[in-house]
Order: C-alpha cells, then structure tokens, then sequence
C-alpha cells in the first residue's frame, strides 16, 4: 500500500524502535525506503560544528542501518542532510518527503519515559504539522514492549 | 504484521481522512478493527458546533462506517466510550490495553484555514501516552491513501 517510505531518524535508540517497523512496513508493500537523517550544524566564523558531538558516529550508525535493510532485500538508501542552525530537521524531512514523493514517513519518538519528564519529541511534533504524507510514530512507552519482536524496553537495558 | 488495530474517530471530517487507510492496514494484515468514538470530542470539531448535540449523529455514522467495512469482509467493530470531561486521548490508550491493540489510526489536523499550524490535542497527547504505534494522518494529506491519491488526482 506504500510506494516510498521515509524512515526519520537520528540515530538514537528511539529511533531505533522504528526500524522493525520500516522492515515490515517496506516489505510487505514492496516498497523503496530511504533513511532519512538531518545533521545539524552550528555554523560561524570558525567553520561549521556538529551540534551533537557523536554525530559522526550516528551518520555510520544510519548508514549501516540502511545496509542491514539492503541485505534485508529491501531496496534502501541513506540520505543524509546537512542542515545550519536556522533550519529545522522536521522541515529537511517533510521536504525530503515532498521531492521524493513519499507516502509514509516513519519516526521513533519518546513517548512518557519512566522518568516522566520527556514529552513528545519536538521533531515528531513539527513533522506532524508539515508532513505531506501520514507519519507512523513509533513510542518508546509501554506499547512498544508490548509489541512483537520488539525487543525489551530501551529503558530496561539503559 | 497487526493483529488489532483501533481507528479513533470522532466522525468529522478530519478523522475520515483516515479511512482509506484504516480499509488497506486492516484489510490487509487481516486485523482486527475497532472504531473508537469518545463522546468528548476526539479531534475536536471546528468551532461553532455545539460538542454535544452531533454526537447521536457521530454514533450512527460510526456504526455506518462500521457495517460497510463489515461490508468488504474486514472484521469491525464499534465501541462507545463517554463521561464528562473525559479524556480521550487516556481512553484510546486504555482501549489499546483492553484490546491488546497494536495500532491506533487516527486522523488529525494540518492546517487551519487561517494556515496556521494545529496538532488536535487528542492525537498530542495520544503520542505522549504512547500505548502502541499510531498512524497519524494529517488532514492535508491529499485525500488518502495510495488508492485514495488516484480519485483526489482525478477529482481534482
């Protein structure tokens, strides 16, 4: 039923929770899948700056994610935006979403942590306003253990 | 790969939006289907409507809705849940307990007229409490789903 799946992510673990479902999701569809991550900058005189410091570590992270959906036979590729502090990574994925013609964009969020004190992410939040297409919001709550061949609670391992 | 699915509707236009793909994810996993109709607004309709005096409406629709996916061979249900000053976003979650559902469809705003950006506080707070997957589809999404896109394209 979908013909171009985003899976948005940025590498952390919420993220990840989204994966299992881009997998069923892309296969059983036929679907291309293309994991679609901003790198934010902090540009001035300087140069430009990652703004999270291990971001060289997550553009890897994605990009071997893309290569286990390829060896899954999935037809996947990364791609990986560089975007200045001016411009937000919801905005690079919903335009992501509108050049590539996507009609699903799946994102892993947090949801109510056991801490309580983490809401929705901003990214999901925006993306809900400028997505051109249906978003799949993965939750790292209670329903994604719940979930099968979801693996135990991020929360549990951490 | 879903066994259970629930569509929070509140029967306005937005929430139809979801329909298409309430059909194909329902149809095609051979889910499950629970439509799930709050008495308190859900999306919230637009302004000037009084939140009580469609709801009768809202039911029969829901049950219409519900006869004609039984219609096309797709296993629904309806279910009713009301109170004063509930919360609907607590209920759908507490639905998703009961039903052991593994995804919520659930339509929601994009724009207002005015072009400003809205996000129904239901479908916010859904997300916060985050009980399974939630398929969000906004309501500038052209007409649905990949079988919807075809007729809006003609249509239009």
């Amino acid at each position: 039923m979908f013909k171009s799946i985003i899976w948005a992510t940025d590498g952390s673990a919420a993220a990840d929770r989204a994966m299992p479902y881009v997998k069923s999701l892309a296969s059983e569809s036929g679907a291309e899948v293309t994991v679609c991550h901003a790198d934010q900058l902090l540009v001035g005189r300087g140069g430009g700056q990652h703004v999270l410091a291990d971001e060289e570590d997550l553009s890897a992270k994605i990009e071997r994610q893309a290569a286990e959906l390829r060896e899954g036979g999935l037809n996947a590729k990364e791609r990986i935006v560089h975007v200045t502090t001016g411009e937000s990574p919801a905005q690079v994925i919903a335009d992501s979403a509108k050049e590539l013609g996507s009609d699903l964009i799946v994102i892993g969020t947090r949801g109510h942590s056991s801490l309580g004190g983490l809401l929705l992410g901003s990214t999901t939040h925006r993306l809900l306003h400028l997505a051109p297409c249906p978003v799949f919001v993965v939750p790292t709550g209670k329903g994604a253990e719940a979930s099968e061949g979801q693996p135990a609670t991020a929360e549990a391992v951490s | 790969m879903f066994k259970s699915i629930i569509w929070a509707t509140d029967g306005s236009e937005t929430a139809e939006t979801a329909l298409p793909y309430v059909r194909e994810l329902a149809g095609e996993n051979h889910a499950k289907l629970t439509l799930l109709h709050c008495d308190e607004l859900l999306v919230g309709r637009s302004a000037g409507h009084d939140q009580f005096i469609g709801d009768e409406y809202v039911r029969d629709l829901v049950r219409r809705r519900v006869r004609e996916l039984r219609d096309e061979g797709i296993d629904a249900t309806a279910r009713f849940t009301s109170g004063i000053g509930c919360d609907a976003a607590q209920q759908v979650s507490e639905a998703v307990d009961e039903l052991g559902a593994d995804l919520v469809v659930i339509g929601t705003r994009g724009r207002n007229p005015l072009g400003q950006l809205f996000l129904g506080s239901v479908t916010q707070r859904l997300l916060e409490l985050g009980p399974c997957p939630v398929f969000v589809v906004p309501t500038m999404t052209p007409a649905g789903a990949t079988t919807g896109r075809t007729a809006a394209a003609a249509t239009a």
